[in-house]
């Protein structure tokens, strides 16, 4: 009696039916990952109807993506695909106004902790920084990388994020703290100027 | 810079954030420790308290007399709660993990004591203290965005203080930047910024020192006045929605600017209202 929606099918029945190009793939997606694909895209945008956009966006994406694509992890092959929509997005956005987000303040905090210098433009490029933060990642703990991932990727609150772990904000809000030194003291190990 | 974290962050591999989600799954599986070991002793006895106020007020009792036999088809068992995604539902309300986890356990004469919170973030066109929600935002974020360009130019201004010398025959110090840089640094900063701190050629480090200390502490400010906003949205919502719950022939009251509610499993299990997609329920705190 209390289901309001009908059971979400297995990931791999839907990847099947965006092989056999079967719409309901779309409404199927909808069903089981809307929430996750609007919370992401919220995070970024700030704004209901952008963020709705974005869904639909991103839907259309994974139809063109899907087949040849073959995800192994449906979720993952979606949350991308909706984080990278919802930046393209913003960046539309917020060449008119500031966009007060919960994204733009995660990326604010990472750029003040790392500080950068200027040369960094012509010693490294956006591929060396991201194989440095995944091999960085790869050394944290499993725990330290969700805090880390939800922080930054998916541009959660400190406190949805505590909430989720079941521990204090001022927990979280401290783990983040020693993961940001800890790559800041990675990159410059690693001949980043900082 | 930004877009180039916002670039690499992009560029996580796949099985970081593959890792992401089993992970957010163990979470979400994970039972809450004390508060369910806690909650084990308060039920029974919330329980008895209950059912003898019930006795006292006959209309309760009806309404739970009803309730069950509705219930007969409805068992008590998980199937009464849905996941919907990462989402947490139980008779058309969003529900926390905890309370879901409890529910899902309870037998349909427990009790619980709810908190409820809009599901929906603070609106922005809430009005604190004269204005606008979003105006303690932009203005939040405007200052922090003022504070890293004051601490960045804490570094820069020594040079630029130079101007185009900077690029053309390089400081007497010996630096020298390409000319894009400088022209990149001087639209960066602003001429506001670059006026105020730079002036006749010297470079004003103790003013801009002093100004870093007063930003923080305007950003601390409106950090406070946004907290506040929020809970006196809280407080509203709570006063304005408190009717809805009250209809409801349940104990009900505010507590900490949030709705409180006391019933049992089978009570919320029927509950009615209208536009259940504007709560959220929360174990109370």
């Amino acid at each position: 009696m209390l289901k309001e929606k009908s059971s979400p099918l297995e990931d791999e029945e839907i990847i099947e039916l965006y092989w056999q190009r079967k719409e309901n793939a779309i409404s199927e997606t909808d069903n089981k990952y809307g929430e996750v694909v609007f919370r992401i895209a919220y995070n970024i945008l700030n704004d209901k109807g952008d963020s709705e956009e974005c869904q639909n966006d991103t839907y259309l994406d994974v139809w063109n993506a899907i087949p040849p694509a073959r995800p192994r992890a449906l979720l993952a092959f979606i949350a991308k695909i909706a984080r990278r929509v919802s930046i393209d997005l913003y960046r539309k956005r917020s060449n008119k106004k500031a966009i007060p987000s919960e994204f733009k303040i995660a990326i604010e905090e990472l750029e003040y902790c790392l500080q950068l210098e200027g040369n960094v433009y012509e010693n490294l490029d956006v591929k060396s920084l991201s194989k440095l933060i995944n091999t960085y990642l790869r050394t944290l703990t499993e725990r330290q990388r969700y805090i880390f991932v939800g922080r930054f990727y998916f541009s959660n609150s400190i406190e949805k994020i505590s909430r989720e772990m079941r521990v204090t904000p001022s927990n979280v809000y401290k783990s983040l703290e020693k993961i940001k030194k800890g790559l800041r003291l990675y990159l410059i190990r690693n001949g980043v100027s900082i | 810079m930004s877009e180039m974290i916002i670039k690499a962050i992009g560029e996580l591999d796949d099985d970081i954030i593959e890792d992401y989600f089993k992970t957010k799954e163990t979470f979400l599986k994970e039972k809450p420790k004390n508060r369910i070991l806690i909650w084990k002793h308060i039920i029974p006895a919330v329980a008895c308290f209950v059912l003898i106020f019930s006795g006292i007020f006959g209309v309760t009792i009806a309404s739970i007399i009803n309730n069950q036999e509705e219930a007969t088809d409805s068992d008590t068992s998980s199937e009464d709660v849905s996941v919907e995604g990462i989402k947490y539902k139980y008779n058309g309300f969003s529900v926390s993990y905890e309370l879901y986890e409890l529910i899902k356990n309870a037998k349909d004469d427990d009790c619980f004591e709810i908190e409820i919170s809009p599901y929906a973030s603070i609106s922005k066109d809430f009005i604190y203290e004269g204005k606008r929600y979003e105006e303690y935002n932009q203005e939040y974020l405007q200052s922090k965005n003022l504070l890293k360009k004051q601490n960045e130019i804490l570094k820069d201004g020594e040079l630029l203080k130079y101007g185009e010398i900077l690029y053309t025959s390089g400081t007497p110090e010996g630096v020298k930047w390409p000319k894009h840089r400088y022209h990149e640094a001087v639209e960066y900063y602003g001429d506001d910024l670059l006026n105020a701190y730079i002036v006749d050629g010297e470079f004003l480090a103790e003013k801009l020192r002093n100004d870093i200390l007063d930003t923080q502490e305007k950003i601390n400010v409106l950090q406070g006045k946004i907290d506040k906003a929020r809970e006196a949205y809280d407080a509203v919502f709570a006063e304005q929605n408190l009717p809805v719950f009250q209809a409801e022939s349940i104990d009900v009251s505010i507590k900490d600017n949030r709705i409180n509610i006391h019933l049992t499993k089978l009570q919320l299990s029927s509950l009615s209202i209208e536009h259940k997609e504007l709560y959220l329920l929360d174990i109370a705190s």
